[in-house]
Order: C-alpha cells, then sequence, then structure tokens
C-alpha cells in the first residue's frame, strides 16, 4: 500500500494528466475546426504547448531514466517554456479585456507587461550568475515558486481588471480563474516545500500537487469551452430591430 | 524562508478565491425557467424556505437547525443527481465541483458560527448551490419526459 502510494500513484496520476490534457487538446481543436472555439485559440495554444511538453519529457524519462540529470534539466527547462506560454497567453487575456474597452489602456497594459517581462528576465539573469554553484535543486525550486507567484499576481491583476471592465464575459473570467487555480497551486505547494525544508514531502509535491492543479485548470478549461460561449461585445451586438426581416419591419 | 512564507500564505488564499471564483461562475449560469420548483414541492426540500427565512434579517438564525436541514437536503438532491434520469449513473465533473464547494462551505459555515461571523452568507451560498443542484435535475428529468412525446403529444398536454 506504501509502495502504491508513494511510487506508482503519482505516476499514474502524471499519465492521467497527460491523457486529460490530450483529451481536451482534441477537443478543443475540433471546436476551433468546426468553427465553435471563438475565444479559445489562446487557451488551446496553451494547451497544445503543454501537451508537446509532456510528450517530450516521457520521451527523454524513456530515454534516459526519470532519475537522471538530462530529465531533470528538460524538466525544468521545459517548465520556464511553459511559463513563458502561460505569460503569453496572460498578455492575450489582458488584451482582450482591454480592447474591448479602449485601445488606450491597452498600450499601457502592454507597457506594463513588458517591464514585467524584463525585469523578471534580469533578476532571473542575476540569481543565475549568483548561484551558478549547486544550481539544483534548491535554487531551481525557489525560482520556479518565484516564477509562479510573479505570474499568479498577473493573473489576479488580470482577474481584477476583468471584474471592472468585462465582469459579464464568463468564458474569459473562467479561463483565467483556471489559470489562477494552476498557478496559485504551485506557488503555494513549491513555497510548502521550501517552508518544510526541501524533505520528502517535494516527492509529495511533485506526485500529487502538480498533476493535480493541473487537472484542476484542464477540466475547468474543459467545461469552459463545452459549456460557456465567448460573450458578444455590446457593440457587436445587434438590436432587435437589425435581426427583424424586411416585411416585419414595414408592419412595425 | 519569510519570502516563502509569505508566498505560501498568500497563493493558498488565491487558490481558494480562484476556486470560490469558478464556482460562484458556474453557480450564476442561467437557466431558461426554474426548473428546481417542481424537485422541490415532489421531494420536500426545504432550502427556499430557509433562504426566505436567513434573508429576512430580523429573525434570529437557527443554525444547527438550519445547517441539519441544508445537509438533509443536500444528500437527497445529489441522490436523485445520480439516480434520477442519469442513464451513466455518474456525476458530471460540473457536479462534483459543486459537491466539493458545498463541503467547503459546510466548513466554512461551522468556522463563521465559531466566531459569529458570515453565518448568513454561507446558509444563502449553500441554498444558491442547492438550487443550482436542483435546476440541473429538474431540467434532466423534463427532458426525459419529453423525450418520450411526439410534438403532436405535448401539444395535447397543454391546457
Amino acid at each position: 500500500m506504501h509502495y502504491l502510494i508513494g511510487r506508482i500513484g503519482p505516476e499514474i496520476l502524471g499519465y492521467l494528466d497527460y491523457v486529460i490534457e490530450g483529451g481536451v487538446l482534441i477537443y478543443l481543436l475540433a471546436r476551433l475546426l468546426r468553427g465553435r472555439g471563438a475565444g479559445l485559440l489562446g487557451a488551446t495554444a496553451y494547451m497544445a504547448a503543454s501537451v508537446g511538453v509532456g510528450t517530450l519529457r516521457m520521451l527523454v524519462a524513456f530515454h534516459y531514466g526519470p532519475r537522471s540529470h538530462q530529465y531533470a534539466l528538460c524538466y525544468w527547462l521545459t517548465d520556464y517554456w511553459i511559463v513563458f506560454c502561460a505569460f503569453l497567453l496572460v498578455g492575450s487575456f489582458f488584451r482582450r479585456a482591454c480592447v474591448a474597452k479602449s485601445a488606450d489602456l491597452w498600450h499601457h497594459v502592454r507597457l506594463m507587461l513588458a517591464s514585467v517581462f524584463v525585469l523578471t528576465g534580469l533578476v532571473a539573469y542575476a540569481t543565475i550568475l549568483h548561484h551558478h554553484q549547486g544550481f539544483f535543486p534548491f535554487f531551481v525550486l525557489e525560482f520556479q515558486q518565484d516564477l509562479y507567484f510573479v505570474l499568479m499576481v498577473l493573473i489576479t491583476m488580470l482577474y481584477l481588471m476583468l471584474q471592472r471592465y468585462e465582469p459579464s464575459d464568463d468564458q474569459l473570467n473562467l479561463l483565467v480563474c483556471g489559470l489562477g487555480i494552476e498557478y496559485a497551486a504551485l506557488a503555494a505547494a513549491l513555497a510548502l516545500v521550501q517552508v518544510a525544508g526541501y524533505g520528502a514531502l517535494y516527492g509529495v509535491v511533485a506526485g500529487y500537487a502538480m498533476p493535480l492543479s493541473d487537472m484542476g485548470m484542464v477540466l475547468l478549461w474543459f467545461y469552459t469551452a463545452a459549456r460557456v460561449p465567448k460573450a458578444v461585445p455590446a457593440k457587436e451586438a445587434q438590436s432587435p430591430r437589425e435581426v427583424l426581416p424586411a416585411h416585419a419591419l414595414a408592419r412595425i | 524562508m519569510v519570502a516563502a512564507v509569505l508566498i505560501l500564505v498568500l497563493s493558498t488564499a488565491m487558490f481558494f478565491f480562484y476556486f470560490q471564483a469558478a464556482c460562484e461562475r458556474i453557480l450564476r449560469r442561467e437557466f431558461d425557467r426554474q426548473y428546481f420548483m417542481p424537485i422541490v414541492n415532489a421531494n420536500r426540500l426545504e432550502f427556499p424556505s430557509i433562504r426566505k427565512a436567513v434573508m429576512d434579517y430580523t429573525a434570529p438564525l437557527e443554525y444547527s437547525r438550519f445547517r441539519m436541514m441544508l445537509k438533509c437536503d443536500y444528500l437527497a438532491l445529489t441522490y436523485l443527481l445520480k439516480n434520477a434520469g442519469n442513464a451513466t449513473q455518474c456525476y458530471s465533473k460540473e457536479d462534483r465541483l459543486l459537491m466539493l464547494y458545498f463541503r467547503l462551505t459546510v466548513f466554512l459555515l461551522s468556522m463563521g458560527h465559531l466566531f459569529h461571523v458570515g453565518e448568513r452568507r454561507a446558509i444563502l451560498r449553500m441554498t444558491a448551490i442547492l438550487e443550482y443542484l436542483g435546476n440541473v435535475i429538474g431540467r434532466r428529468v423534463n427532458l426525459a419526459k419529453l423525450g418520450e412525446l411526439s410534438a403532436s403529444d405535448y401539444l395535447l398536454t397543454l391546457d
């Protein structure tokens, strides 16, 4: 039983997460191809990147073994790539939230996002220079936790902006909630590992918390794609008079 | 270490915040009509009357009675959700999420009762979840009932 919980459980959970992600990606792609995926392009691209990363990790683990240095390197490098993709996705959501209200706002937000990106890059570069020895595993975990936290703060800013400018766009709000759930859980899990002193807890976090938080986001996105259509902006919405045929209008 | 503790506290809080926000968004989904009323009447569910009592701010809050009644309603509705007009006899992902949210709200209600904070809000949230579940069951039963009828049969049933 202990073996099942400690070793096989996380592996099964990891594969399950991968399968669910793959299934939801196929569903999203099918919706896009049928022209019923309005507002889901960014989420689909992010999901494709995530499934691609999952495939690459599995190939590396199969080739070099899951406890090899190559796998660790591949894992963390692809994790940075996923965080970068999430950053781009958050940027696209910011754009969607701003453009509907005013193009001017988007210019300010774009500047803010670029500043955050450059600042994070500079801080990352400086800290990597400072920690070039003993890179694995403690520094990587701490750095990753900070990246997740920065992303979570950005997502929270986006969520607050949505409450002000696009509170009726349920699709966008739920997509953002999904991202928030994943990155808040990841930041909390890695912070917990650090607070607990990098002990056996890391295995539990990596094995259970990471795939579970990912599954939470993926399932919420699936619900959003299946049940919640994209909100029509007010300026695009047609009045009843515009929809009525000419002969009906003539009788009014 | 201080930064890690701060990140842990803030991220955990934000995790629950996003979880709650997602559930609230799902609960806000509108049904084309109130499907839950026939389910409430047929099963003698009490959450609409509890909501009425809680919204009347002058009346005292009967915490233990309301909590017990809401939990009974929850058990009845989750049973119906699984067995009434459900060919697969499985909960959907959305149902599971809302059931988890209900349990979390029950826990928050207990905490709120302990510190005398936010009891009314928690009870109202629980009734909203029950109403949503009732709507899901009602619509499903309604579809199953109409599924066997042809268009002319349906028109004949209208008075």
